[in-house]
């Protein structure tokens, strides 16, 4: 057995199954088996560069829509001022059950890199007040937000770059209450946690203070002024030049004009007040600039990236070896962080979590992660939302997949409302120590945790949430498609364990999952069966099939069903 | 001390956390163990802290006169848009409070100060206070303080994260603990309510949880738990590593404790106080029902959230205000109704105060001082206000109270003071709970009259007395049927069998009876290692607690099945209602095939019989259905106990 190295060199060779589904959990929403073959025969390199350059999901939707008023323009409402806008907190679901759908079918990393990028800069949309004069447009906000993200994942975007848009991205404005921050009785409110929990961090690794209070209250004046605009969304004329997505104002009228004298954490740097809009972003430049000038910017974003991507536990030796070349990787490319996670991704450290000591599965999954990844391996299509869908579709899909099921029930008994952490510093499982991960699973999540297999396949839940794992259908595809002689016993084990768990099982353990499969029976019983329903051999004699699927249903269920209750399923 | 001081005796357990496999007794054989559990009075004692998560506005929450006099920081020119009119305020009648008055949404918490319930201590911090939400409250929960004092770690490899000091006061009273039920203490020591993570605060180094999390309500809690998960057998622990070993782990004592909680839940009543619909108010219901079910978890954490008030902070702060007041009342006086008053303490915290100063969005950025409040039984804790006021003259060049020049109380003085004075908390424990700050003040919180630490009788062998037997849930029966010898009533006691000693006394896992002819101890007064018990209780079929545990551990281990309840913990069900009743109340179960000698009676809060008027039960057959009236017994707490040959239980009446 290998050990876990702590070298950055980059990997070379093809991954092989093992690696490529390692690496695709870890980087990806969606978990498939042909899209593992295809990796495995690639270099790190390759593989690597094949996840950040993958086409738009498919298929893809551009827009939440609305059931209520589909008679109104197709249900659209996200562009039109006009349409009817009730139900504002259902509307902040169904723009994420939006962005959840699309990154079920994205064979990217991009809606991962997306949701990462949402851990460090942390908006929550669930209880956000809509300030007076915004009102119901929290929803519609909500969307630029999320769009802002898969951009700024998809753009090899610098974190400056999303340090800036963040700034002026109108959720954030609101959030955080920087909208209402002006000269002279700055809210410091995002200031703080520009500084704490989205760039420098509060301290460095020896507990040394990376900022002082007054250099809050001086961030928080150059940033007073920088609002929402408040008239109706579509009259919005402020557009990001680069994203051409609608933002916030620079209002010259708020914004404190005076100097802004930094503490020595800083170099006593002093930023020149400016009166115009130019001139506030000038302000702005000059306080990222300054803020990423810190060494200490770099590491917490390399311990960020390290802890999303490789390990949650940061040890003395990686914080030295791991975390500094990483650091100095996003300095010497301009935190460039696509670039630099694809150095991380590539290098031999990362894949020896998976075969080392460790064993690999070491990261407890998110909810979301647990269901993209039944869902995407076992054919799980969501209602379906053709290209001019009905009312009845939309409703299917956002209502009662999106509102009843993955948030009123999954959401709330796992833990995890998307894009509704709860609180600015997001989900604990990405920040709290020493737990981190091992927050996602206590005891009032197990049993939902362990549930997420069976509700799809037994599909026994009240409301329905118009989709299942249909295993008789997946049992015909691996036969049909992937070429899997499914009447193998065995054959049809290893194109799901191997797949689906990092770890390698023992013989027993391996024996438990494959004797629930057979119902205690024969390797022999399942494969005359498999005949009997299908037409084959049965113990070496062609038989003829009488298509009863009963016959192997109830066995595939059981498979599946102990597979995605098996503990090594809770691993990634 | 060293944290890993703690361990020597336990350190086999920790490594094998998932069965008892090193067997009860020995579990629990450390003299430490029986030095650190505290007195029958401490033993029925619980703390409920409040967590208000935002940082409350304490400057908002009690307000003092003097604010409103002129000078540089005038509380309604500092606070134009958020100050409240000085005639809208509350004050309480009692004098204890005239220095305070209270926000006009705080009625019912004025309502408690009135009474003597409530010790406020004004102002609060710790030295060079951070106003980071996520940095203050791992302070908080941690015992550190912004000063750069070094936390120690057990485990140095790691991170500086260190140890919650909830855990390590249950740690330290319950050494030994494995993360398994035992006899001793059949419940999780910590239930964190709400939350779906757990809290640092209850965190140690050990592998087991010191707290299982629930949600707010408990209903389907843990429900469906039995059925879920395939067996976590023939794991490769080389390959699979630390995380399937945490999740096996976890499954297995949340599958136990979930039946526990279960079971103390559906034993448990709430009285007729309506709770409303405050989420706070909701989990301080399922507290008061979990501990008037027999729970003995030592310290709740509940929650509640939405007091980061940067921006029209007046409204939002006033409906917080609110909830906090409307639901502790409900608690306490639902607990009042119960009897139960007397045994919980409620302390409220918050990471940080916030700036005098206001925004410029109509709201209030991070600050520092704040107030803490402690409601408790008046008889227990010291009605009035402790420690300096929060001068808002002295100001940092935030606009907040500055803590270099004020006056306050360190968070850790009041801590620990709960921890010493009503948890019992030997002075070792409180050294290690909060060993980044040395040396804790005492403050003059709980009654010393109440003070369970160091008062006579309370650890000292051979000073005992009889109330030591009071509450004995598990009676005498001999040969002839039922006989109340054992219990004592009131200070006069009929001799036990067996010598009653704080050191040997425990509960019985519920389900048990005695040994005829014998009372309830199980273990020597010496506690030597290795000695046996002095005699066993055993459940109907003939197991010893200590055989049955093995096999409870052995089935969950194995089979997952816990939910589905062995016979040999089959217990008699009785249906009694109204409950809570004023005049009557009616009692019906079936008779168990081959029970003899069943008796009814009823007793009061200390096991003294209450003379009431109970029908033949031999000439009803075998299903009993009888009217008790009970128009003429005060209101209080009362339990109808069930005494056959084979079987005694009690049941909870509420007597308004």
């Amino acid at each position: 057995m290998s050990v876990t190295t702590t070298s950055m060199a980059q990997r070379t060779g093809v991954l092989g199954i093992k690696l490529a589904a390692f690496l695709l959990k870890r980087s990806s929403f969606r978990f498939t088996k042909p899209r593992v073959d295809e990796l495995s025969t690639m270099t790190a390199a390759q593989a690597v560069n094949n996840l950040f350059n993958t086409s738009p999901p498919s298929p893809y939707i551009p827009r939440p829509l609305d059931y209520n008023i589909h008679s109104y323009n197709g249900g659209e409402w996200i562009d039109d001022d006009d349409a009817p806008t009730s139900n504002e907190t259902n509307r902040r679901q169904w723009v994420t059950g939006w962005w959840f759908r699309n990154a079920l079918y994205d064979p990217s990393a991009t809606h991962k890199l997306a949701f990462f990028i949402h851990t460090f800069f942390t908006i929550s949309h669930v209880g956000l007040a809509p300030p007076s004069g915004l009102n119901t447009h929290v929803a519609r906000s909500l969307y630029d937000h999320l769009t802002l993200l898969n951009w700024l994942a998809d753009n090899n975007a610098s974190l400056k770059t999303m340090a800036k848009k963040m700034t002026l991205d109108t959720t954030m404005l609101c959030y955080l209450n920087n909208r209402s921050s002006i000269a002279g009785d700055e809210n410091e409110n995002y200031a703080r946690e520009l500084l704490e929990l989205f760039t420098i961090g509060r301290s460095d690794q020896n507990g040394e203070d990376n900022y002082t209070e007054e250099d809050i209250t001086q961030a928080a004046r150059v940033l007073t002024g920088f609002t929402t605009y408040n008239g109706g969304r579509t009259s919005n004329p402020n557009f990001d030049d680069d994203t051409d997505i609608r933002r916030g104002i620079a209002d010259t009228g708020t914004h404190d004009s005076g100097n802004k004298t930094f503490s020595d954490k800083f170099d006593d740097t002093i930023i020149v007040g400016k009166t115009t809009a130019t001139g506030m972003f000038e302000e702005l430049d000059e306080l990222i600039e300054m803020i990423f000038a810190q060494e200490a910017t770099a590491r917490n974003y390399a311990r960020k990236m390290y802890r999303f991507y490789v390990d949650p536990v940061i040890s003395p030796a990686i914080e030295s070896s791991v975390i500094t070349a990483l650091s100095n990787h996003l300095m010497n490319y301009d935190y460039d962080l696509v670039r630099s996670l694809k150095y991380l991704l590539r290098s031999q450290h990362f894949y020896s979590m998976c075969t080392g000591v460790e064993g690999g599965g070491n990261i407890i999954k998110s909810p979301i992660e647990l269901m993209t990844d039944a869902m995407s391996f076992f054919n799980s299509d969501l209602p379906p939302l053709p290209n001019s869908p009905s009312a009845i579709d939309i409703e299917h899909h956002f209502d009662d997949f999106v509102t009843h099921h993955l948030f009123n029930r999954y959401g709330q008994n796992t833990g995890l409302l998307l894009f509704g952490p709860p609180s600015v510093a997001g989900y604990p499982a990405y920040y709290q120590e020493p737990l981190m991960d091992k927050n996602w699973y206590g005891g009032p999540t197990i049993p939902t945790r362990y549930d997420v297999g069976s509700v799809f396949v037994k599909r026994y839940v009240s409301n329905n949430i118009h989709t299942s794992i249909d295993t008789l259908a997946f049992a015909h595809y691996l036969n049909d498609v992937e070429g899997v002689d499914v009447s193998n016993a065995d054959a049809l084990l290893d194109a799901i364990l191997n797949y689906l768990f990092s770890q390698t099982l023992t013989t027993d353990r391996r024996d438990l999952i494959k004797n629930i499969f057979l119902d205690d029976l024969s390797e022999t019983n399942w494969e005359c069966e498999w005949a009997l329903y299908n037409g084959g051999n049965c113990n070496g004699t062609p038989v003829t099939p009488d298509g009863d699927e009963n016959r192997v249903r109830p066995h595939l269920d059981a498979l599946v069903c102990a597979v995605l209750s098996a503990q090594e399923f809770q691993l990634k | 001390m060293k944290r890993r001081d703690f361990f020597k005796h336990t350190a086999p357990l920790m490594t094998a956390p998932i069965f008892l496999n090193t067997g009860f007794v020995r579990a629990f054989n450390s003299p430490e163990l029986f030095n650190s559990l505290a007195c029958d009075s401490v033993r029925e004692r619980f703390l409920i802290v409040i967590q208000l998560k935002g940082a409350n506005d304490g400057l908002n929450t009690i307000i003092r006169p003097e604010y409103y006099n002129g000078g540089t920081n005038h509380y309604l020119q500092q606070r134009p848009d958020l100050y409240i009119d000085e005639s809208e305020l509350l004050t309480s009648s009692n004098t204890d409070f005239n220095e305070i008055k209270f926000h006009p949404n705080l009625g019912k918490i004025k309502e408690l100060c009135d009474k003597g319930c409530v010790n406020i201590i004004q102002s609060v911090g710790y030295p060079s206070m951070s106003r980071s939400h996520f940095k203050a409250t791992d302070l908080w929960l941690t015992g550190g303080d912004g000063a750069g004092t070094t936390i120690p770690s057990r485990d140095e490899s790691s991170s500086s994260i260190s140890e919650g000091w909830m855990g390590l006061y249950l740690e330290h009273i319950f050494q030994g603990y494995n993360g398994t039920p035992n006899a001793f203490m059949p419940d999780p020591l910590g239930i964190h309510l709400k939350s779906k993570s757990q809290s640092l605060g209850f965190h140690t180094h050990g592998e087991h949880l010191a707290a299982i999390n629930m949600g707010t309500k408990k209903n389907g809690f843990y429900a469906l738990l039995s059925e879920q998960g395939i067996s976590s057998e023939f794991f490769d622990e080389a390959s699979c590593g630390d995380k399937v070993d945490y999740i096996k782990l976890i499954d297995q004592e949340t599958q136990v404790y979930g039946e526990r909680i279960n079971q103390v839940f559906d034993r448990g009543n709430n009285s007729t106080v309506d709770y409303g619909t405050h989420d706070l108010g909701t989990q301080l219901k399922t507290v008061a029902r979990l501990v008037n079910g027999g729970s003995k978890t030592k310290i709740f954490l509940t929650e509640m959230t939405g007091f980061d008030t940067h921006a029209y902070q007046l409204n939002r702060h006033g409906e917080l205000m609110t909830q906090l007041s409307e639901s502790v009342h409900a608690f306490m006086d639902d607990l009042d109704k119960m009897g139960m008053l007397d045994k919980c303490l409620v302390v409220t915290f918050s990471e940080f105060g916030r700036k005098f100063i206001g925004n410029g969005s109509f709201g209030t950025d991070h600050g520092t001082l704040a107030p803490m409040f402690v409601f408790g039984h008046p008889e227990k804790i010291n009605g009035g206000l402790t420690g300096p006021k929060i001068d808002v003259t002295l100001l940092d060049t935030q606009g907040a109270p500055n803590e270099l020049t004020n006056d306050y109380k360190d968070y850790r003085d009041v801590f620990s003071s709960i921890l010493g004075q009503w948890l019992g908390a030997e002075q070792s424990a409180l050294n290690t709970a909060f060993s980044a700050y040395g040396d804790p003040q005492t403050l003059n919180i709980i009654k010393t009259d109440s003070n369970a630490w160091g008062t006579a009788g309370c650890y000292v062998p051979g000073q005992h007395d009889n109330e030591h037997i009071v509450n004995v849930s598990i009676p005498t029966v001999d040969d002839s049927g039922y006989s109340s010898a054992g219990i004592s009533t009131g200070g006069t006691t009929i001799e036990p069998l067996h010598e009653i000693t704080a050191c040997n006394y425990v509960d019985l896992l519920p389900g048990f009876v005695a040994e005829c002819g014998t009372n309830v101890i199980v273990y020597p007064f010496a506690c030597t290692p290795g000695d046996p018990p002095a005699a066993l209780a055993m459940d109907d079929s003939g197991n010893t607690e200590e055989q049955a545990i093995y096999v409870r551990q052995q089935q969950v281990g194995t089979e997952s099945q816990l939910l589905e309840i062995t016979p040999n913990f089959e217990r008699i069900k009785i249906k009694m209602y109204p409950n809570p009743t004023s005049d009557f109340v009616h009692v019906s179960f079936n008779v168990r095939e081959g029970e003899q000698n069943i008796r009814l009676e009823l007793l009061d809060a200390k096991g003294s019989i209450v003379p009431v008027k109970v029908p033949d039960l031999s000439s009803q057959g075998s299903e009993i259905n009888v009217k008790l009236e009970v128009s003429h017994v005060p209101a209080g707490l009362y339990y109808i106990r069930y005494a056959s040959r084979a079987l005694i239980e009690t049941f909870k009446l509420v007597i308004i």
